[in-house]
């Protein structure tokens, strides 16, 4: 019985197979080809619901190439969730195939590259040892040093902040982590940072391994209760983890989590009192969202504005061109030949506008891009 | 039918990333925008012509139904392979292969998108005027198989009235180049205007030579609301009688009007009976006159409500409307059942009502749109196609939506094709003697019937 697909069986059905996600999906933009197509997924998902062939591993591989960005959902003239539709195929996925075959096609589905490896060491930190992504990711790797933040002590704070920093943030750029303490710090903002840093589960959620992304989650559950006037994320994915992810996993979250915004946000609200007004950023900058999803969107508007604030030219990029689908910037677990394609696009548009530099707000977005594009990718944290 | 030794020839033809077997992956081929679906046995991704060239021999030495695909975005079937057998899927020759300023025309592979094509040339002041509704992401190949029409159909036709010249592989693998780059051309018979409308059943168009019009210098928007379905459909022939060709004239009925309303809260006239949507275009002085006269006789037709546009915003702000037409209507039930009836365009009014007549009659939530200044209406019966007893409801109202075009004089189908959903249907307006000779030619062109059947001719009748 495939619940999770079944209770999505309405969403499924609103799908006209119009086509119209042909525009913006990025996979399909990349390779032209309908299997990688939000309207073949969801077809697909349908023939497998209704029994027309069993959930199989081949089904696995082809609802894995989705790269979760949601582009498909604001697009579709009907309003059919792609997202969420994949989304449970996968969980189906997670709770009836063999979970051990399914971590390794997730894991060996791409190449053997750097930043596999260091994802892989990042998010096993996160998880017991007895858990199945254990079993299947490399352990030979060394065990990478607990990041440490100098959080100075504000004498008279206007404001507490708890910073959530997400697993990347800190392991692989935890000067970004840094950079953001000290900004909020010089203007009477009292820092917090939870006592481990732990990540907030999205990818493993993404995934459909829901239970293991209830299990890093919970870890965040009594960090997030403190008395902080806002939680302030350093990256788009988390907010939505926190805020929508939690409620799925938890029912109604033991935080607050409308206080949840990132950085750009906040800083944005501050009306800029953060800025240094004697910077000027005379730099022109394509701004990239990690998807589609509203909240990431409303984060990339925030970064663009900011970045506007501060004196750049910030391009205004269409959704289908603004956003890099790249499953929660986690390239590793994706087809990399068809992230290569997707890449391709993703060059040509750039080139085409000539930027100084990209700015994103995803730091794993930042680590894969800084791989493939000829000019900087920076974090807008980064810039100020 | 299709053994390992035809994989492996197909594989040899087009490489083996370019041939599909899993079911999980043939699924994703086996349907497009209608209800209709059903699984190829392969899937085959030609680069060049003469890969479709040998395919087609292959499959008519082994007598393999083939059916061509473009994006599978079709509105009749056209692209579902009834019959099995092979797919082949051409999105992989889509490439614009010239443009011709001089000549305003354009050469163009099958799997080009019709937008790409309308964004390319208009880097050089040209447009292509078919417009289908689904222009982003529909295919040129597809557009030629059904004919495709769009909004701008009035003024500018459809693309019949565009293609001049095409290169076509027939059943039998054979290569023919049809027509001319040229204004005129008499030369043997006209079988490129035969080829488009064709859905696919009488060879693979692998190259398209299209003419161009310039961009016109301006637009002038408006949109005019009414009381009665027939002061919309007086106003309409008034317009068309006083010599004026606006570049779209677009219909809504009070059905559609509603749910655009509850969807996107834009402000339009709940109570009207019908809304039209009126552009003209061209040099601005004309455009401006032009649309000066549509007013004048809008409001002698006893317009409700008249609305221009002053400038971009408020230009789009009416055309929201009209863009959210099928979502809206989508939103209501997940099954849409949509019909491309034609009348002539004294009958709109007349064919507008009648419909929403027959959706009442039988139980069912329809809404009607179209292109009035055509005649083509696009009635619709918003159902869910897991309920079988109103799905069976819904095709008895679609017959009688047929019956009731053809008695005022129109056509099943204007820009849709007939594909499998709308062949029960060809006897209403296709006489035997008529069928017979469209019959012999399909014959004489593919004797083993292999190229796209189970279309326009083998409804099953109810």
């Amino acid at each position: 019985m495939l619940k999770n697909l079944k209770s999505v069986e309405d969403d499924i059905v609103k799908c006209v197979r119009c086509g119209a996600c042909r525009h913006t999906c990025p996979t399909f933009r990349g390779s032209n080809e309908e299997t990688k197509l939000c309207r073949g997924r969801i077809i697909l998902s349908y023939a497998v619901e209704k029994s027309q062939f069993p959930l199989s591993k081949k089904f696995a591989e082809l609802i894995y190439l989705c790269q979760n960005c949601d582009t498909c959902t604001p697009t579709c003239p009907t309003g059919t969730p792609g997202t969420k539709i994949i989304l449970a195929s996968r969980r189906d996925c997670f709770e009836l195939l063999d979970k051990k075959e399914l971590v390794k096609l997730i894991y060996n589905a791409s190449g053997d590259t750097d930043e596999k490896k260091l994802w892989a060491n990042v998010i096993l930190n996160d998880i017991p040892k007895n858990n199945v992504w254990h079993t299947v990711l490399p352990k030979s790797l060394e065990k990478l040093p607990e990041p440490r933040f100098n959080i100075p002590a504000a004498t008279n704070p206007k404001a507490n902040v708890l910073l959530f920093i997400d697993e990347t943030s800190a392991y692989v750029y935890p000067h970004i982590a840094q950079k953001a303490i000290n900004v909020l710090s010089s203007v009477d903002i009292q820092v917090h940072i939870p006592k481990t840093i732990c990540s907030s589960g999205a990818f493993f959620m993404i995934a459909g391994d829901f239970e293991t992304a209830k299990l890093v989650a919970s870890k965040n559950l009594e960090q997030l209760e403190g008395k902080y006037d806002t939680i302030v994320t350093l990256d788009g994915v988390s907010v939505w983890m926190l805020t929508k992810g939690y409620k799925e996993l938890f029912g109604d979250a033991k935080f607050d989590n409308n206080k949840v915004e990132s950085i750009v946000s906040y800083i944005c609200k501050m009306g800029g009192e953060a800025l240094d007004q004697n910077k000027k950023l005379n730099k022109n900058i394509v701004v990239i969202s990690s998807g589609a999803l509203k909240n990431r969107l409303s984060v990339a508007d925030a970064t663009a504005s900011l970045l506007r604030k501060m004196g750049a030219t910030v391009a205004n990029l269409g959704l289908e061109d603004r956003v890099f689908g790249d499953e929660f910037g986690l390239l590793p677990i994706t087809n990399w030949k068809m992230v290569e394609d997707v890449v391709k696009v993703l060059k040509r548009t750039i080139a085409g506008i000539g930027p100084d530099m990209v700015v994103t707000l995803s730091p794993q977005l930042k680590m894969q891009l800084s791989k493939v594009l000829d000019v900087p990718v920076k974090h807008p944290i980064e810039l100020l | 039918m299709i053994n390992k030794k035809i994989i492996s020839e197909l594989e040899k033809i087009v490489g083996k990333k370019n041939v599909i077997i899993s079911k999980e992956e043939l699924v994703c081929y086996s349907y497009d925008a209608t209800l209709k679906h059903h699984m190829p046995d392969v899937v085959v991704k030609p680069a060049t012509t003469q890969h479709v060239s040998k395919i087609m021999k292959l499959a008519n030495k082994h007598r393999i139904p083939v059916t061509p695909r473009g994006c599978g975005t079709g509105l009749s079937g056209g692209s579902v392979p009834v019959k099995g057998g092979i797919i082949m899927s051409l999105t992989r020759m889509n490439k614009i292969l010239e443009i011709d300023k001089e000549n305003m025309l354009a050469v163009v592979q099958p799997g080009v998108i019709n937008l790409d094509l309308d964004t390319t040339v208009g880097k050089v002041g040209l447009f292509y005027p078919p417009d289908p509704a689904s222009k982003n992401q529909c295919s040129m190949g597809g557009n030629i198989a059904e004919c495709a029409g769009g909004l701008r159909g009035l003024k500018y036709g459809v693309t019949r009235d565009y293609v001049i010249a095409l290169e076509v592989v027939m059943p039998n693998g054979d290569i023919v180049r049809t027509g001319a780059r040229t204004v005129k051309a008499v030369t043997g018979y006209d079988f490129t205007k035969l080829f488009v409308g064709s859905e696919g059943t009488l060879g693979i168009v692998t190259e398209i030579t299209v003419k161009l019009l310039p961009i016109r210098e301006h637009k002038e928007t408006m949109m005019a609301m009414f009381k009665e379905i027939k002061d919309a459909g007086q106003t309409v022939s008034n317009i068309i009688a006083a010599g004026v060709i606006p570049s779209t004239l677009e219909f809504l009925d009070n059905a559609t009007i509603n749910t655009i309303e509850d969807f996107k809260h834009l402000g339009l006239n709940r109570t009207a009976a019908a809304m039209l949507l009126i552009e003209t275009d061209g040099y601005k002085e004309a455009a401006i006159r032009e649309m000066n006269e549509i007013i004048r006789i809008c409001k002698e037709t006893g317009a409700i409500e008249i609305k221009k546009a002053n400038n971009e915003v408020e230009r789009e702000e009416l055309w929201a409307g009209r863009r959210s037409a099928l979502a809206a209507i989508t939103r209501l039930n997940p099954s849409l059942l949509q019909e491309d009836i034609v009348v002539p365009r004294s009958k709109v009014a007349e064919a507008a009502v009648g419909c929403e007549k027959i959706w009442k009659k039988y139980g069912l939530r329809g809404a009607n749109y179209g292109h009035a200044g055509d005649g083509n209406l696009h009635p619709s019966i918003l159902s869910d196609e897991r309920n079988k007893e109103e799905m069976a409801r819904a095709k008895k109202a679609i017959r009688e939506f047929f019956e009731l075009a053809i008695k005022l004089g129109g056509t099943l189908s204007g820009e849709h094709g007939i594909g499998t959903e709308k062949a029960p249907f060809l006897d209403l307006e296709v006489s035997p003697e008529f069928k017979k000779a469209m019959m012999s030619l399909k014959k004489a062109w593919d004797p083993n019937d292999i190229l796209n059947p189970g279309k326009i001719f083998y409804g099953r009748r109810y």
